[in-house]
């Protein structure tokens, strides 16, 4: 991570969060249960529960149980989500009736989660390789309840262009570094290796997820990493090769800009519309979002 | 699929006869027929599936699955009909949860006709079961029942 304590300004606050383990988090799935009876089963298991500022739907829990180990998750009354995972689908701004596509969509927890947010009343499309990856998809989409899904298994890269949707969240297979909480391998950082050889696989799938779109659809690009390889370059690269342009992302969260600059190498200005979390910002892991729309 | 029109409304009626389903719930969720099973879609997804050909894994939750002797509803699909439910749910204690989950199977009399039930739980709908002379067999599917052992500990 040394990489990057020129780009992360509260560097000491940073280093500190990424060795604390990383609070309970989850959803609530107001497609099965309301928050307040949620909050009774809260109650109910004995555990203390915070609200998310920024979401409705997200808590944090304060329980010495295994999370994953109740009747209720086993119904699909919560999803286990981190903080920063939301952030994806809240800047998506999904809506009722629109065709949506989340192009690498397993495990699942932002395909519910925009079904949850539509209320099951938009058309979503949920494709993934893999057959492990696929039934575990399926098998979050059943358990929470999600009838506006359909499941498909396609390479991202060739993804059939004579689908359109009118949004489209690519939530990209990555480095992984923002995971650091979970994972404490990942403090040190992903080789440069893997990281350039992955950023190839982004921008080929970014292209491919605004050739889908409807003209003026939104495309919302997601990361848990922080290399700027996989984020802020990826972006830059699909600004210069498909017709779109970088959107605010408006929601009221602490977060870092996104660099117009690294390694000497300059990026398009609008980059600094784009979201890096780090750690201390929701006290959760790290990741990266931008939100760019097709033109014309 | 031949007469999938009729077989839809043979399903409707199956529900809301075995299990107490309103009608009312018909103008939210559709019926599509596909491999062997009924799978409930929001109406919003109709227009795709037809355009999307087999290449689809999943459309929405599987509901029935469509056997040679008859309708067999799934747990999906009745833990996500819940609290619609009103007939035919056997409520189980803990032990006699435990003893369906490992054995597969319950004996036990109950004024139930012969056919599926909706397993229930202190108070929550967890899936499928088949009813018949005095036994209750599960028919929850295996990884769902493994992952509901792994949480019986925690279970009051």
């Amino acid at each position: 991570m040394e990489r990057y304590r020129q780009i992360i300004s509260d560097w000491d606050k940073f280093s500190y969060y990424c060795s604390q383990p990383l609070p309970k988090t989850l959803r609530v799935n107001t497609l099965k249960v309301s928050l307040d009876m949620m909050e009774k089963y809260f109650k109910k298991l004995g555990w203390s529960f915070k609200r998310f500022d920024f979401c409705l739907w997200g808590y944090e829990v304060q329980t010495g149980d295994e999370i994953s180990r109740t009747l209720e998750h086993w119904l699909g009354y919560y999803y286990i989500q981190e903080a920063t995972s939301f952030i994806s689908v809240l800047a998506l701004q999904p809506q009722p009736g629109e065709k949506i596509l989340d192009l690498c969509a397993a495990p699942g927890g932002k395909t519910t989660f925009i079904a949850q947010i539509v209320n099951n009343k938009a058309s979503i499309w949920a494709n993934d390789i893999g057959f492990r990856r696929i039934r575990a998809l399926m098998a979050n989409i059943y358990r929470m309840g999600a009838v506006s899904v359909i499941v498909t298994g396609y390479n991202g890269l060739s993804f059939p262009q004579k689908f359109k949707f009118d949004k489209v969240l690519l939530d990209a297979p990555c480095s992984g570094e923002g995971n650091m909480r979970k994972d404490p391998r990942r403090v040190k950082g992903a080789e440069l290796g893997f990281i350039n050889n992955i950023s190839g696989l982004q921008k080929g799938l970014i292209q491919r997820a605004i050739d889908v779109l409807n003209p003026g659809g939104i495309l919302v690009y997601s990361t848990c990493t922080l290399a700027p390889e996989e984020n802020e370059m990826v972006i830059d690269y699909v600004l210069r090769k498909r017709k779109v342009k970088v959107e605010d992302i408006d929601l009221n969260i602490p977060y870092s800009q996104g660099i117009t600059e690294w390694n000497g190498e300059k990026f398009h200005p609008d980059l600094a519309k784009t979201m890096r979390i780090y750690p201390h910002h929701l006290n959760s892991g790290g990741g990266y979002i931008a939100k760019l729309k097709k033109i014309g | 699929m031949p007469n999938s029109k009729k077989l839809v409304e043979e399903i409707k009626k199956y529900f809301e006869k075995r299990f107490g389903l309103s009608r009312k719930i018909w103008g939210h969720h559709i019926i599509i027929l596909r491999n062997e099973i009924g799978w409930l879609i929001n109406p919003q997804l109709y227009d795709w599936i037809f355009n999307i050909g087999n290449k689809a894994y999943s459309l929405g939750i599987p509901f029935v699955r469509l056997l040679p002797k008859g309708i067999k509803p799934t747990s999906w699909g009745l833990i996500f009909m819940g609290r619609e439910i009103t007939r035919n749910i056997i409520e189980l204690g803990l032990e006699d949860l435990r003893g369906l989950l490992y054995r597969g199977r319950i004996k036990g009399s109950r004024d139930i006709e012969t056919g599926y039930v909706a397993l229930g739980y202190n108070g929550e709908i967890i899936g499928c079961g088949f009813y018949k002379d005095g036994v209750l067999e599960n028919q929850i599917p295996k990884a769902r029942r493994k992952s509901l052992l792994e949480i019986l500990p925690q279970l009051k």
